[in-house]
């Protein structure tokens, strides 16, 4: 490997560690939820006496799917809103909340847009009219869309797998309106909406008192706690 | 999209606003919103409105049916191995605890269900519950009818397994 080569990899690594570590860790985490998923859905095949599956199977089938979606859109429904109501809900002395006045959309010139653009802003940034405002508005939008998408993906996929298990027990499939009616997508649902919900609330009031050196998600160690953020 | 998933909701029909289920023939037309859902089905054949494993379903069902008045021990090949094995503690052996649960012949397919490995036919008499197995899909209960209008309660079935 050349000095140029590693030395690319090494600024590729330093700048984009983050991404790499987490993409990583997804990785890791989604084979070990099939490895351990398949193993609950071949138990449960040996007890009822039906046939256990191969991964692939496994991996490609609702069953999987749905477990796998249910926390993908609640995780994109906690950005989706916290994107959303950080811009006018506070919290004073939090790291994850603007400054008490602060509230609102802020000027074209705090928000560097327009003729308060820099030469290396986004283009759209720079522009007028819709793409301006698209722009403004694509961390929100993207991650909307997500959400919608993989709930309703989550819908889709687990009215399969409730039907499988209600086939299972010698009852009568149900149609995808009476499942997003009915008590095991809401269940599912819920269940992620509220430990997301806890997530954000623990972190907005934890980050008021507690600190962690050198993360950008914590205030510096000796900013006082009434103090909102770090540009005080 | 997984592939039961996609084949399943291949036979979605839109109708703006209204929240419904009604099975008629071999398909299940569902009416819903979620114009997301568009989004997400995109890519689908929507012209498929009946999964890959409906054809096999209906052929073991029938051939089932029409074995076990005629053929029980032929009839029993086509049961799932927990179904045998419950015929036979209950019976002495499979064939006979056919013969004895007196299943009517297979008359006019109502509606057929398939969601990952598990498959429901409907026929005008009666239920019939499959399950897919490495050989093929195999009958695990047969029989049944409604024990109660609450959907919660499992059909009644004179052949099953456990």
């Amino acid at each position: 490997m050349s000095t140029g080569h590693r030395g690319g990899v090494k600024a590729a690594w330093q700048h984009n560690s983050l991404t790499i570590v987490f993409g990583v860790l997804l990785l890791v985490f989604v084979v070990g939820q099939a490895i351990s998923g398949l193993a609950e859905y071949d138990e449960t095949a040996r007890t009822i006496g039906l046939q256990q599956i191969s991964m692939l199977r496994y991996v490609t089938s609702s069953s999987f799917a749905v477990d796998l979606l249910e926390n993908w859109q609640s995780e994109y429904l906690q950005f989706t809103l916290y994107i959303l109501l950080t811009i006018w809900l506070v919290q004073r002395g939090s790291s994850e909340s603007k400054k008490p006045g602060d509230a609102g959309r802020g000027s074209d010139e705090e928000q560097l847009v327009g003729r308060f653009a820099r030469p290396d802003s986004p283009r759209w940034a720079q522009r007028g009219g819709w793409r301006r405002s698209v722009y403004s508005h694509s961390l929100l939008l993207v991650m909307g869309v997500v959400f919608v998408l993989s709930w309703c993906a989550q819908a889709v996929t687990g009215r399969v797998a409730e039907n499988q298990q209600r086939m299972r027990d010698l009852r009568d499939p149900i149609g995808l309106g009476d499942y997003v009616a009915g008590p095991d997508f809401w269940s599912r649902t819920l269940q992620n909406w509220q430990s997301e919900m806890l997530a954000i609330g623990s972190m907005a009031v934890f980050a008021i008192y507690l600190r962690e050196r050198g993360s950008p998600e914590s205030k510096p160690v000796g900013m006082p706690h009434d103090v909102t953020t770090s540009d005080d | 999209m997984p592939s039961d998933a996609a084949t399943d909701f291949a036979c979605v029909h839109w109708e703006p606003l209204v929240f419904g289920w009604r099975r008629v023939g071999y398909a299940h037309h569902v009416r819903v919103t979620c114009p997301a859902l568009v989004a997400v089905v995109a890519g689908l054949s929507l012209t498929a409105c009946s999964t890959a494993d409906e054809p096999e379903v209906t052929a073991v069902t029938q051939r089932f049916l029409g074995l076990a008045g005629s053929d029980p021990a032929a009839a029993c090949t086509l049961l799932a191995p927990r179904t045998v094995e419950r015929l036979a503690d209950d019976a002495g052996d499979c064939a006979a605890g056919l013969r004895d649960a007196r299943l009517r012949a297979p008359d006019g397919i109502r509606t057929v269900s398939v969601a990952i490995d598990s498959a429901q036919v409907v026929l005008s008499g009666q239920v019939v519950f499959l399950a897919r197995f490495d050989t093929g899909w195999l009958v695990t209960a047969a029989g049944c009818t409604r024990a109660s209008s609450d959907d919660a309660v499992p059909y009644r079935c004179p052949v099953e397994g456990d």
